[in-house]
């Protein structure tokens, strides 16, 4: 009976292991072999050329590839920093009884279900230096023109404001849920001991909510060290390299340079840390 | 009294304000929707009337300029199948997996889950660069079925990562029960098992819909004018004489609205199945 159990087991999660394997491994298989040749698909019809550790030892020369990295990592960290702030703000401050709470949390939460393409889009018409509304504002209040995305010092702030708006509903989403399970009996006490209504939320509940904070935010991590759509539509990387992220180098060096073989082994190098890093992460805190 | 007075204008300035912040908070998360909404019913001068015009005359020449430009019915088609496969494709394969993961007795199901884990994770150009190479030897480059393939990738993990949740949460009782009848584990699972999550399953399918239907950056790379989907079919409103904004804002509209709609039922159970234990309701 034991035995027969195990066999269902296996028969149930094969199909699905094979075919990851078979678009997923094998792939990557493959993309390590193609790191270690040339392959421009422009030249001599994209043969590939054996070139050994070259592409690797290309990137850590390579200082637009450096500064990709940097460029990602100061991308998660604001985003990362802000919607983890404003999400426990947000869902704190509308943890209480009012009437059209229901509405309400399903008006915040629209950003997240929107095509990542247009709200990049729309964003790009708002910091238009001309005619957005976020240059109108700002002009209003401060009588000079704002030209946010064309500038290299607050390009990526930009991209971080949009990021923040899409997904600090994601935040909120998963906080308003997870402290509307909360039960009352800790909160009760706390009011009965005198605390006040920031104490009760940095000391009692935010406590009390930390594993659906931290998941949030690894898949926030996750995610926003994948953005590409709002990048391409808004900044294409620019001006300069001052948006240019990891991912979004790579898609330049392979389809716009067609430089497989190197554009592979970048992003070969983003995925093996990102993902090493992130599911240790993960798994230690048992979030599987 | 007046202790009683002071106390209710106390109440009174304390909603206001709430109900301020609170306005505040709405405009910034719903202000985009709107400006896109509402400019794709303004004709080209009102479009960019600053201050934005609250009032104007709509019009529906920007929609009859987006149902009119060649192939645009063809694109939605193009989404609707990108979607559709992989996500059928992506559920048939990853619940039974999922359940496996979640409620049998595998040898190492955490190395598994790590497996699919790590599947999520990664970034799509990774696979998207060697698959690149082998669809052209191959000689697909262009051809829907690659855009499906790479979705499927991205449907698996993703149905495998939420469904646990949902499965660890029915009673053991009810499957060892089934067993001591003299049940199949897979008459279990179909029978008893599956009737019991079908909401979480269809929650789970439509956030896969989602996720295919704004997925950009595979499309881009894979699809020519023929198989493009529709978020690549909104930047070709950026030309170089400059951006189309009418018909590109009618257009966005058209494409998010039904995820919109899809988004607002599946809210909370998507916000359980993430969160995992960690959340009720």
């Amino acid at each position: 009976m034991k035995n027969k159990n195990r066999s269902t087991a296996r028969a149930f999660v094969l199909p699905a292991l094979i075919t990851m394997v078979m678009i997923m491994i094998v792939p990557f298989l493959y993309a390590i072999y193609i790191t270690m040749n040339d392959v421009n698909l422009l030249e001599n019809g994209g043969k590939f050329v054996w070139a050994g550790l070259k592409n690797f030892k290309t990137f850590f020369s390579d200082s637009r590839a450096l500064n990709s990295v940097v460029v990602s990592v100061k991308f998660l960290v604001g985003a990362l920093l802000l919607e983890t702030f404003f999400g426990i703000a947000v869902s704190t401050f509308l943890d209480r009884r009012f009437r059209f709470k229901g509405i309400v949390r399903a008006l915040i939460i629209v950003p997240m279900f929107m095509t990542p393409v247009v709200s990049g889009l729309i964003w790009r018409a708002f910091f238009d230096p001309h005619a957005g509304i976020v240059s109108y504002i700002y002009q209003l209040i401060f009588h000079h023109k704002l030209d946010m995305l064309g500038s290299t010092s607050s390009a990526l702030w930009a991209l971080i404001i949009v990021d923040m708006w899409q997904w600090t509903p994601f935040m909120i989403l998963l906080i308003m849920a997870s402290l509307d399970g909360l039960s009352e009996d800790a909160v009760e006490a706390a009011k009965v001991e005198g605390a006040s209504e920031l104490q009760i939320i940095t000391r009692v509940k935010i406590p009390m909510i930390k594993p659906t904070i931290y998941m949030a935010m690894m898949i926030r991590a996750i995610d926003a060290l994948k953005i590409f759509d709002a990048i391409f539509v808004m900044t294409k990387g620019g001006p300069g390299s001052a948006t240019e992220t990891m991912n979004m180098y790579s898609y330049v060096v392979g389809f716009n340079f067609y430089r497989i073989g190197y554009a592979t082994t970048i992003s070969f190098i983003f995925t093996i840390v990102v993902t090493i890093v992130l599911s240790k992460l993960m798994q230690k805190n048992n979030s599987l | 009294m007046d202790l009683h007075q002071k106390r209710i204008i106390k109440r009174t300035i304390r909603r206001i304000l709430f109900w301020l912040v609170l306005a505040v908070i709405l405009m910034f998360f719903m202000a985009p929707l709107i400006w896109l909404v509402s400019t794709s019913f303004k004709n080209y001068i009102d479009a960019f009337a600053m201050p934005p015009k609250l009032v104007f005359k709509p019009t529906l020449e920007n929609y009859i300029s987006v149902f009119n430009k060649a192939n645009f019915f063809n694109y939605m088609k193009n989404s609707i199948v990108c979607a559709v496969i992989p996500t059928a494709v992506g559920i048939i394969l990853g619940v039974p997996c999922a359940y496996s993961i979640a409620m049998l007795k595998l040898k190492n199901p955490k190395n598994l889950s790590f497996f699919f884990l790590s599947a999520r994770i990664a970034p799509p150009i990774m696979s998207l660069l060697p698959l690149y190479i082998i669809f052209s030897k191959i000689g697909i480059i262009g051809d829907k079925i690659t855009i499906i393939i790479m979705y499927t990738l991205m449907c698996i993990p993703i149905v495998v990562w939420l469904m646990p949740v949902y499965f660890r949460e029915l009673p053991i009782e009810l499957r060892e029960a089934a067993r001591v009848d003299g049940c199949s584990e897979f008459r279990v699972f179909w029978n008893i098992v599956l009737p019991l999550v079908k909401g979480a399953v269809a929650a789970t399918a439509i956030y896969c819909i989602i996720t295919c239907w704004n997925e950009f950056l595979i499309a881009l790379v894979l699809s020519n004018k023929t198989s493009q989907t529709l978020p690549v079919t909104v930047t070709s409103f950026m030309t170089f004489q400059g951006t189309q904004w009418g018909p590109l804002t009618a257009a966005g509209t058209i494409i998010m609205v039904p995820m919109l709609i899809f988004g607002f039922f599946i809210q909370k159970s998507f916000a359980k199945g993430l969160a995992g234990g960690a959340v009720k309701g």
